[in-house]
Protein backbone atom coordinates (compact mmCIF):
# COMPACT_ATOMS: atom_id res chain seq x y z
CA UNK A 1 0.00 0.00 0.00
CA UNK A 2 3.06 2.51 0.51
CA UNK A 3 4.31 1.23 -2.46
CA UNK A 4 1.40 2.22 -4.72
CA UNK A 5 1.51 5.66 -2.61
CA UNK A 6 4.53 6.35 -3.43
CA UNK A 7 4.40 5.67 -7.27
CA UNK A 8 1.04 7.31 -7.42
CA UNK A 9 2.62 10.38 -6.43
CA UNK A 10 5.47 9.96 -8.59
CA UNK A 11 3.12 9.35 -11.06
CA UNK A 12 1.28 12.84 -10.29
CA UNK A 13 4.61 14.43 -10.36
CA UNK A 14 6.00 13.23 -13.66
CA UNK A 15 3.01 14.50 -15.18
CA UNK A 16 3.63 17.79 -13.63
CA UNK A 17 7.07 17.46 -14.93
CA UNK A 18 6.44 16.79 -18.20
CA UNK A 19 3.33 19.52 -18.63
CA UNK A 20 5.83 22.30 -16.92
CA UNK A 21 8.45 21.27 -19.44
CA UNK A 22 6.31 21.67 -22.69
CA UNK A 23 5.44 24.77 -20.96
CA UNK A 24 8.33 26.30 -20.27
CA UNK A 25 10.28 25.39 -23.89
CA UNK A 26 8.24 28.77 -25.25
CA UNK A 27 10.63 30.78 -22.44
CA UNK A 28 13.89 29.29 -23.20
CA UNK A 29 16.78 30.65 -24.52
CA UNK A 30 17.45 33.07 -22.75
CA UNK A 31 20.96 33.07 -22.89
CA UNK A 32 21.76 33.81 -26.97
CA UNK A 33 24.78 31.57 -26.58
CA UNK A 34 22.25 28.80 -26.85
CA UNK A 35 22.05 26.34 -30.06
CA UNK A 36 20.15 28.42 -32.79
CA UNK A 37 19.24 28.24 -36.33
CA UNK A 38 18.12 31.70 -37.16
CA UNK A 39 20.52 33.60 -39.02
CA UNK A 40 23.32 32.25 -41.30
CA UNK A 41 22.22 28.46 -40.66
CA UNK A 42 21.99 26.18 -37.68
CA UNK A 43 24.94 25.78 -34.97
CA UNK A 44 25.44 23.73 -31.92
CA UNK A 45 26.08 25.07 -28.31
CA UNK A 46 29.00 24.18 -25.99
CA UNK A 47 29.67 24.35 -22.49
CA UNK A 48 30.63 27.39 -20.57
CA UNK A 49 34.68 25.94 -20.60
CA UNK A 50 34.62 26.12 -24.78
CA UNK A 51 37.30 28.14 -26.40
CA UNK A 52 35.29 27.88 -29.43
CA UNK A 53 31.98 29.78 -30.17
CA UNK A 54 29.71 31.04 -33.72
CA UNK A 55 28.60 34.05 -33.42
CA UNK A 56 27.31 36.38 -36.19
CA UNK A 57 28.37 33.55 -38.73
CA UNK A 58 31.99 33.79 -37.29
CA UNK A 59 34.23 31.40 -35.39
CA UNK A 60 35.75 32.68 -32.47
CA UNK A 61 38.63 31.12 -30.80
CA UNK A 62 41.20 31.83 -27.84
CA UNK A 63 44.26 30.35 -26.87
CA UNK A 64 45.56 31.59 -23.89
CA UNK A 65 46.84 35.04 -25.25
CA UNK A 66 44.92 35.38 -28.46
CA UNK A 67 41.37 35.46 -29.97
CA UNK A 68 41.42 34.37 -33.84
CA UNK A 69 38.49 35.30 -36.16
CA UNK A 70 36.93 33.14 -38.91
CA UNK A 71 34.56 34.20 -41.69
CA UNK A 72 31.74 30.80 -41.70
CA UNK A 73 30.10 32.92 -44.90
CA UNK A 74 30.97 29.68 -46.80
CA UNK A 75 30.45 26.99 -43.62
CA UNK A 76 32.78 24.19 -45.52
CA UNK A 77 35.91 26.50 -45.83
CA UNK A 78 36.67 29.39 -42.86
CA UNK A 79 37.85 31.98 -43.86
CA UNK A 80 40.60 33.57 -41.74
CA UNK A 81 40.08 37.22 -40.80
CA UNK A 82 41.88 38.39 -37.73
CA UNK A 83 44.49 37.82 -35.04
CA UNK A 84 43.68 39.86 -32.01
CA UNK A 85 46.26 39.87 -28.97
CA UNK A 86 44.46 39.87 -25.55
CA UNK A 87 46.57 39.23 -22.00
CA UNK A 88 47.75 36.26 -20.73
CA UNK A 89 45.75 33.51 -19.17
CA UNK A 90 42.55 33.53 -21.49
CA UNK A 91 40.65 30.39 -20.86
CA UNK A 92 36.87 30.70 -21.91
CA UNK A 93 34.63 32.20 -24.63
CA UNK A 94 30.90 32.93 -24.75
CA UNK A 95 28.76 35.04 -26.74
CA UNK A 96 25.22 37.00 -26.28
CA UNK A 97 24.14 39.05 -28.95
CA UNK A 98 27.02 40.97 -30.61
CA UNK A 99 29.66 40.92 -27.46
CA UNK A 100 32.16 38.14 -26.38
CA UNK A 101 32.86 37.36 -22.93
CA UNK A 102 36.70 35.89 -22.90
CA UNK A 103 36.95 34.60 -19.05
CA UNK A 104 40.68 35.20 -17.84
CA UNK A 105 42.47 34.15 -15.23
CA UNK A 106 42.65 38.08 -14.07
CA UNK A 107 39.03 39.20 -14.69
CA UNK A 108 36.58 38.94 -18.05
CA UNK A 109 37.21 41.15 -21.26
CA UNK A 110 34.42 41.97 -23.34
CA UNK A 111 34.28 42.44 -27.10
CA UNK A 112 31.97 43.67 -28.92
CA UNK A 113 31.82 42.16 -32.43
CA UNK A 114 29.08 44.36 -33.84
CA UNK A 115 32.30 44.32 -36.19
CA UNK A 116 32.57 41.01 -36.46
CA UNK A 117 35.84 40.68 -38.32
CA UNK A 118 36.96 43.31 -36.25
CA UNK A 119 36.60 42.69 -32.50
CA UNK A 120 36.87 45.46 -29.95
CA UNK A 121 37.54 45.44 -26.85
CA UNK A 122 34.72 47.51 -25.07
CA UNK A 123 34.65 46.80 -21.43
CA UNK A 124 36.85 44.76 -18.78
CA UNK A 125 35.79 43.40 -15.08
CA UNK A 126 39.30 42.94 -13.44
CA UNK A 127 39.22 40.42 -10.46
CA UNK A 128 42.36 38.70 -8.48
CA UNK A 129 44.06 35.88 -10.14
CA UNK A 130 42.05 32.75 -10.47
CA UNK A 131 40.39 30.41 -12.82
CA UNK A 132 36.95 31.40 -14.46
CA UNK A 133 34.31 30.74 -17.28
CA UNK A 134 31.89 33.48 -17.44
CA UNK A 135 28.02 32.88 -18.99
CA UNK A 136 25.68 36.03 -19.37
CA UNK A 137 21.97 36.91 -19.77
CA UNK A 138 20.33 39.74 -20.67
CA UNK A 139 21.66 42.62 -17.94
CA UNK A 140 24.16 40.27 -16.02
CA UNK A 141 26.90 38.21 -16.12
CA UNK A 142 27.97 35.31 -13.83
CA UNK A 143 31.38 33.87 -13.60
CA UNK A 144 33.17 31.76 -11.04
CA UNK A 145 36.63 31.87 -9.88
CA UNK A 146 38.66 29.11 -8.48
CA UNK A 147 42.23 28.00 -6.75
CA UNK A 148 43.90 25.37 -8.68
CA UNK A 149 47.55 24.23 -8.85
CA UNK A 150 48.04 26.88 -11.49
CA UNK A 151 45.67 29.66 -9.76
CA UNK A 152 46.95 28.80 -6.76
CA UNK A 153 46.18 32.64 -5.13
CA UNK A 154 42.94 32.90 -6.27
CA UNK A 155 39.46 32.57 -4.23
CA UNK A 156 36.74 30.27 -5.03
CA UNK A 157 33.71 32.08 -5.40
CA UNK A 158 30.27 33.04 -7.90
CA UNK A 159 30.77 36.61 -8.87
CA UNK A 160 27.21 38.76 -10.23
CA UNK A 161 27.84 41.57 -12.42
CA UNK A 162 25.98 43.84 -14.14
CA UNK A 163 26.25 44.53 -17.36
CA UNK A 164 23.89 47.19 -18.40
CA UNK A 165 26.28 49.56 -19.46
CA UNK A 166 28.57 47.16 -20.66
CA UNK A 167 31.40 49.61 -20.76
CA UNK A 168 31.55 49.28 -16.92
CA UNK A 169 30.90 46.21 -15.63
CA UNK A 170 30.23 46.32 -11.86
CA UNK A 171 30.25 43.31 -9.59
CA UNK A 172 26.92 43.26 -7.56
CA UNK A 173 27.04 40.01 -5.61
CA UNK A 174 30.00 37.40 -5.17
CA UNK A 175 29.56 34.52 -2.87
CA UNK A 176 32.11 32.20 -1.58
CA UNK A 177 31.95 28.34 -2.51
CA UNK A 178 33.79 25.53 -2.33
CA UNK A 179 35.93 24.86 -5.62
CA UNK A 180 32.95 26.45 -8.68
CA UNK A 181 33.99 25.03 -12.35
CA UNK A 182 31.63 25.53 -15.37
CA UNK A 183 27.93 27.11 -15.65
CA UNK A 184 25.03 27.86 -17.29
CA UNK A 185 21.56 29.29 -17.34
CA UNK A 186 18.19 27.90 -17.67
CA UNK A 187 15.72 30.76 -17.37
CA UNK A 188 15.11 31.66 -13.90
CA UNK A 189 18.35 29.51 -12.68
CA UNK A 190 21.82 29.03 -12.67
CA UNK A 191 23.73 25.69 -12.59
CA UNK A 192 27.13 26.20 -10.89
CA UNK A 193 29.82 22.87 -10.75
CA UNK A 194 31.09 23.19 -7.38
CA UNK A 195 33.35 20.77 -5.56
CA UNK A 196 31.31 17.31 -6.51
CA UNK A 197 28.46 19.33 -6.56
CA UNK A 198 25.90 21.05 -9.23
CA UNK A 199 24.67 24.20 -7.16
CA UNK A 200 21.31 25.64 -8.52
CA UNK A 201 20.37 29.22 -7.68
CA UNK A 202 17.29 31.34 -7.95
CA UNK A 203 18.30 34.24 -10.52
CA UNK A 204 15.06 35.81 -10.70
CA UNK A 205 16.17 39.15 -9.08
CA UNK A 206 20.32 39.12 -9.44
CA UNK A 207 20.26 43.01 -8.30
CA UNK A 208 18.49 41.78 -5.02
CA UNK A 209 21.30 38.66 -4.61
CA UNK A 210 21.01 34.60 -5.61
CA UNK A 211 19.94 32.31 -3.02
CA UNK A 212 21.26 28.41 -3.51
CA UNK A 213 18.02 26.40 -3.38
CA UNK A 214 19.33 23.11 -5.00
CA UNK A 215 22.88 20.89 -4.69
CA UNK A 216 22.94 17.99 -5.96
CA UNK A 217 26.14 15.51 -5.86
CA UNK A 218 27.72 14.60 -8.76
CA UNK A 219 31.44 13.47 -8.62
CA UNK A 220 34.03 15.67 -10.32
CA UNK A 221 31.48 18.01 -11.91
CA UNK A 222 32.93 20.18 -14.06
CA UNK A 223 31.06 21.57 -16.98
CA UNK A 224 27.32 21.78 -18.20
CA UNK A 225 25.30 23.06 -21.24
CA UNK A 226 21.50 24.04 -21.11
CA UNK A 227 19.51 22.59 -23.85
CA UNK A 228 15.75 22.94 -23.48
CA UNK A 229 14.44 21.70 -20.31
CA UNK A 230 17.88 19.18 -19.72
CA UNK A 231 21.05 19.88 -18.29
CA UNK A 232 24.02 17.77 -19.87
CA UNK A 233 26.52 17.73 -17.25
CA UNK A 234 30.11 16.79 -17.62
CA UNK A 235 31.76 14.95 -15.27
CA UNK A 236 35.72 13.19 -14.61
CA UNK A 237 33.67 10.25 -14.85
CA UNK A 238 31.45 10.38 -17.79
CA UNK A 239 28.14 12.89 -19.12
CA UNK A 240 25.37 12.86 -17.09
CA UNK A 241 21.86 14.44 -18.13
CA UNK A 242 18.92 15.77 -15.96
CA UNK A 243 15.33 17.07 -16.61
CA UNK A 244 15.15 20.64 -14.98
CA UNK A 245 12.03 20.95 -13.26
CA UNK A 246 11.15 24.60 -14.50
CA UNK A 247 8.78 25.37 -11.30
CA UNK A 248 11.39 25.40 -8.98
CA UNK A 249 14.69 24.38 -10.97
CA UNK A 250 14.91 21.02 -9.76
CA UNK A 251 16.90 18.03 -11.01
CA UNK A 252 15.79 14.66 -12.35
CA UNK A 253 18.19 12.03 -13.36
CA UNK A 254 17.18 10.80 -17.04
CA UNK A 255 20.52 8.92 -17.95
CA UNK A 256 24.42 8.89 -17.29
CA UNK A 257 27.72 7.86 -19.92
CA UNK A 258 29.87 6.48 -18.05
CA UNK A 259 33.61 6.39 -18.28
CA UNK A 260 35.57 3.24 -18.92
CA UNK B 1 62.89 -1.45 -16.88
CA UNK B 2 65.62 0.36 -18.24
CA UNK B 3 67.63 0.05 -15.03
CA UNK B 4 67.24 -4.08 -15.08
CA UNK B 5 68.28 -4.38 -18.89
CA UNK B 6 71.15 -2.34 -17.96
CA UNK B 7 72.29 -4.22 -14.74
CA UNK B 8 71.81 -7.38 -17.42
CA UNK B 9 74.43 -5.87 -19.42
CA UNK B 10 76.92 -5.27 -16.53
CA UNK B 11 76.88 -8.58 -15.82
CA UNK B 12 77.24 -9.71 -19.33
CA UNK B 13 80.70 -7.68 -18.92
CA UNK B 14 81.58 -9.16 -15.82
CA UNK B 15 81.05 -12.34 -16.97
CA UNK B 16 83.01 -12.48 -19.90
CA UNK B 17 86.18 -12.16 -18.13
CA UNK B 18 85.85 -15.08 -16.14
CA UNK B 19 86.74 -18.54 -17.89
CA UNK B 20 85.05 -21.71 -18.81
CA UNK B 21 83.10 -20.22 -21.10
CA UNK B 22 80.67 -22.89 -22.25
CA UNK B 23 79.16 -23.27 -18.53
CA UNK B 24 78.65 -19.29 -18.13
CA UNK B 25 76.94 -19.35 -22.11
CA UNK B 26 74.52 -21.75 -20.46
CA UNK B 27 74.26 -19.57 -17.25
CA UNK B 28 73.76 -16.51 -19.37
CA UNK B 29 70.73 -18.09 -21.57
CA UNK B 30 68.82 -18.60 -18.33
CA UNK B 31 69.67 -15.60 -16.75
CA UNK B 32 68.76 -13.88 -19.90
CA UNK B 33 65.36 -15.53 -19.78
CA UNK B 34 64.62 -14.22 -16.37
CA UNK B 35 65.34 -10.99 -17.21
CA UNK B 36 63.67 -10.42 -20.38
CA UNK B 37 60.91 -11.77 -18.68
CA UNK B 38 61.30 -9.36 -15.68
CA UNK B 39 61.79 -6.74 -18.53
CA UNK B 40 58.57 -7.30 -20.72
CA UNK B 41 56.56 -7.64 -16.87
CA UNK B 42 57.60 -3.93 -16.41
CA UNK B 43 56.67 -2.60 -19.12
CA UNK B 44 52.94 -4.01 -18.94
CA UNK B 45 52.37 -3.09 -15.48
CA UNK B 46 54.45 0.14 -16.09
CA UNK B 47 51.98 2.00 -18.44
CA UNK B 48 50.26 5.58 -18.28
CA UNK B 49 48.07 7.60 -20.29
CA UNK B 50 49.98 10.06 -21.95
CA UNK B 51 51.09 12.34 -24.91
CA UNK B 52 52.69 11.91 -28.08
CA UNK B 53 54.20 13.88 -30.63
CA UNK B 54 52.68 13.39 -34.06
CA UNK B 55 55.49 14.18 -36.85
CA UNK B 56 54.45 14.92 -40.20
CA UNK B 57 53.76 17.51 -42.52
CA UNK B 58 50.41 19.63 -42.92
CA UNK B 59 49.42 17.30 -45.35
CA UNK B 60 50.02 14.65 -43.17
CA UNK B 61 47.07 15.76 -40.79
CA UNK B 62 43.96 14.62 -42.83
CA UNK B 63 44.89 11.50 -43.09
CA UNK B 64 44.67 11.14 -39.03
CA UNK B 65 40.95 12.56 -39.13
CA UNK B 66 38.35 9.05 -39.79
CA UNK B 67 35.40 8.00 -38.33
CA UNK B 68 35.69 4.53 -36.47
CA UNK B 69 33.31 2.39 -34.76
CA UNK B 70 31.75 3.64 -31.10
CA UNK B 71 34.77 3.35 -28.13
CA UNK B 72 34.02 4.19 -24.37
CA UNK B 73 35.20 7.04 -22.78
CA UNK B 74 38.18 7.01 -20.81
CA UNK B 75 39.42 10.30 -20.60
CA UNK B 76 36.49 12.60 -20.71
CA UNK B 77 36.93 16.49 -22.31
CA UNK B 78 34.66 19.26 -23.07
CA UNK B 79 31.27 18.44 -24.20
CA UNK B 80 29.15 20.06 -27.43
CA UNK B 81 25.57 19.73 -28.97
CA UNK B 82 24.44 20.33 -32.17
CA UNK B 83 20.79 19.46 -33.06
CA UNK B 84 20.22 15.75 -31.35
CA UNK B 85 23.53 14.76 -31.29
CA UNK B 86 25.94 15.00 -28.14
CA UNK B 87 29.74 15.33 -28.71
CA UNK B 88 31.98 14.14 -25.91
CA UNK B 89 35.58 14.94 -26.39
CA UNK B 90 37.88 12.60 -26.07
CA UNK B 91 41.26 14.56 -24.41
CA UNK B 92 43.62 14.83 -27.46
CA UNK B 93 42.69 11.99 -29.35
CA UNK B 94 38.92 12.87 -31.03
CA UNK B 95 34.73 12.61 -30.85
CA UNK B 96 32.36 10.50 -29.26
CA UNK B 97 29.29 10.95 -30.95
CA UNK B 98 25.92 9.94 -29.64
CA UNK B 99 22.31 10.32 -30.53
CA UNK B 100 20.67 12.36 -27.62
CA UNK B 101 17.19 12.42 -29.46
CA UNK B 102 15.93 10.87 -25.96
CA UNK B 103 18.33 12.29 -23.43
CA UNK B 104 17.13 9.04 -21.28
CA UNK B 105 18.55 6.80 -23.52
CA UNK B 106 21.79 8.34 -25.49
CA UNK B 107 22.81 6.44 -28.25
CA UNK B 108 26.47 5.36 -29.41
CA UNK B 109 27.05 6.47 -33.10
CA UNK B 110 30.16 6.93 -33.68
CA UNK B 111 34.12 7.73 -32.57
CA UNK B 112 35.98 10.45 -34.62
CA UNK B 113 39.41 10.31 -34.45
CA UNK B 114 40.97 13.66 -34.15
CA UNK B 115 44.79 13.74 -32.94
CA UNK B 116 45.27 16.66 -30.57
CA UNK B 117 41.64 17.47 -30.06
CA UNK B 118 40.22 19.30 -27.15
CA UNK B 119 37.28 22.03 -28.51
CA UNK B 120 35.17 21.58 -31.28
CA UNK B 121 31.86 23.96 -32.78
CA UNK B 122 29.66 23.07 -35.64
CA UNK B 123 27.44 25.32 -37.83
CA UNK B 124 25.41 23.29 -40.90
CA UNK B 125 26.96 19.94 -40.05
CA UNK B 126 30.50 21.44 -40.22
CA UNK B 127 32.29 20.61 -37.68
CA UNK B 128 35.21 23.03 -36.88
CA UNK B 129 38.02 20.92 -34.82
CA UNK B 130 41.55 22.36 -33.04
CA UNK B 131 44.39 20.03 -33.57
CA UNK B 132 47.77 21.13 -32.38
CA UNK B 133 48.86 23.00 -35.72
CA UNK B 134 45.34 23.90 -37.04
CA UNK B 135 41.81 23.88 -37.36
CA UNK B 136 40.27 21.26 -39.44
CA UNK B 137 36.78 21.34 -40.90
CA UNK B 138 35.25 17.64 -41.34
CA UNK B 139 31.88 17.04 -43.13
CA UNK B 140 29.61 15.32 -40.78
CA UNK B 141 26.34 14.77 -43.40
CA UNK B 142 27.83 11.18 -43.52
CA UNK B 143 28.83 10.00 -40.33
CA UNK B 144 30.42 6.89 -42.03
CA UNK B 145 32.36 8.70 -44.71
CA UNK B 146 33.61 11.78 -43.32
CA UNK B 147 34.96 14.63 -45.67
CA UNK B 148 37.63 16.76 -44.73
CA UNK B 149 36.62 19.99 -46.30
CA UNK B 150 39.32 22.54 -44.77
CA UNK B 151 42.51 22.80 -42.69
CA UNK B 152 43.75 26.15 -42.03
CA UNK B 153 46.91 26.89 -39.71
CA UNK B 154 46.79 30.13 -39.00
CA UNK B 155 46.14 29.09 -35.58
CA UNK B 156 48.72 27.33 -34.03
CA UNK B 157 49.19 26.19 -30.67
CA UNK B 158 53.03 28.06 -29.17
CA UNK B 159 55.54 25.78 -28.76
CA UNK B 160 54.63 23.02 -30.17
CA UNK B 161 57.54 21.71 -31.21
CA UNK B 162 59.29 21.78 -27.48
CA UNK B 163 56.34 20.22 -25.43
CA UNK B 164 52.49 19.27 -25.63
CA UNK B 165 49.97 22.69 -25.38
CA UNK B 166 49.00 23.42 -22.25
CA UNK B 167 45.56 23.24 -22.31
CA UNK B 168 45.45 19.72 -23.58
CA UNK B 169 47.52 18.80 -20.64
CA UNK B 170 45.07 20.62 -18.12
CA UNK B 171 42.26 18.81 -19.60
CA UNK B 172 44.01 15.42 -19.47
CA UNK B 173 42.98 15.85 -15.22
CA UNK B 174 46.06 14.29 -14.09
CA UNK B 175 47.06 15.94 -11.16
CA UNK B 176 50.96 15.52 -10.58
CA UNK B 177 53.08 14.21 -13.36
CA UNK B 178 51.67 14.17 -17.15
CA UNK B 179 53.90 11.89 -19.30
CA UNK B 180 55.33 12.53 -23.02
CA UNK B 181 56.53 10.29 -25.20
CA UNK B 182 60.38 12.25 -25.37
CA UNK B 183 61.01 14.56 -28.37
CA UNK B 184 62.88 12.64 -31.08
CA UNK B 185 63.94 15.80 -33.60
CA UNK B 186 65.53 13.30 -36.13
CA UNK B 187 61.56 12.33 -36.71
CA UNK B 188 60.92 15.68 -37.90
CA UNK B 189 58.36 18.46 -37.46
CA UNK B 190 55.68 17.78 -34.81
CA UNK B 191 52.14 18.64 -36.20
CA UNK B 192 49.94 17.74 -33.08
CA UNK B 193 50.25 15.57 -29.69
CA UNK B 194 47.83 12.66 -29.15
CA UNK B 195 46.62 11.16 -26.04
CA UNK B 196 47.36 7.63 -25.50
CA UNK B 197 48.57 4.81 -23.10
CA UNK B 198 51.76 4.17 -23.63
CA UNK B 199 55.16 2.78 -21.43
CA UNK B 200 55.60 5.20 -18.71
CA UNK B 201 58.26 7.41 -20.75
CA UNK B 202 61.04 9.38 -19.47
CA UNK B 203 59.45 12.84 -20.14
CA UNK B 204 56.70 14.52 -17.71
CA UNK B 205 55.32 17.99 -17.03
CA UNK B 206 54.78 18.37 -13.34
CA UNK B 207 51.06 19.62 -13.86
Amino acid sequence: MKNFKVYTTLFVFSIFLLLGCSEDSVNQNTTTSSESSVGGGSTGQGGSTTRFTIANDHLYIVTSNTLYTYSLANASKPEFKEKVWLSWGVETIFSMGSHLFLGTQNGVLIYSIAEPTKPLRVGTYTHITSCDPVVAAGNFAYSTLRTTDRCNRGVNRLDIIDIEDITNPRLLHSYTITNPQGLGISGDYLYVCDAGKINTYDIRNPRAGSSLIHSDVLFGCYDVIVKNNVLIVVSVTGVTQYDINPANGGLTKLSSIERQ
Amino acid sequence: MAKVCNNYRILEEQLNYIPNMKKLTLCLAVCTGILLTSCSDNETTKSVIGLRPIYGTIDDIQNFVKSTEARELTSVGKIYTYQDYLFINEVGSGLHVYNNQDPKNPVALKFISVPGNVDIAIKNQYIYADMGSGIITIDMSNLDELVITDFSTEYLEENLDVRPPQHLVDQLNISGKVYFECIDRSKGKIITWEKQEMPQPECYIAN
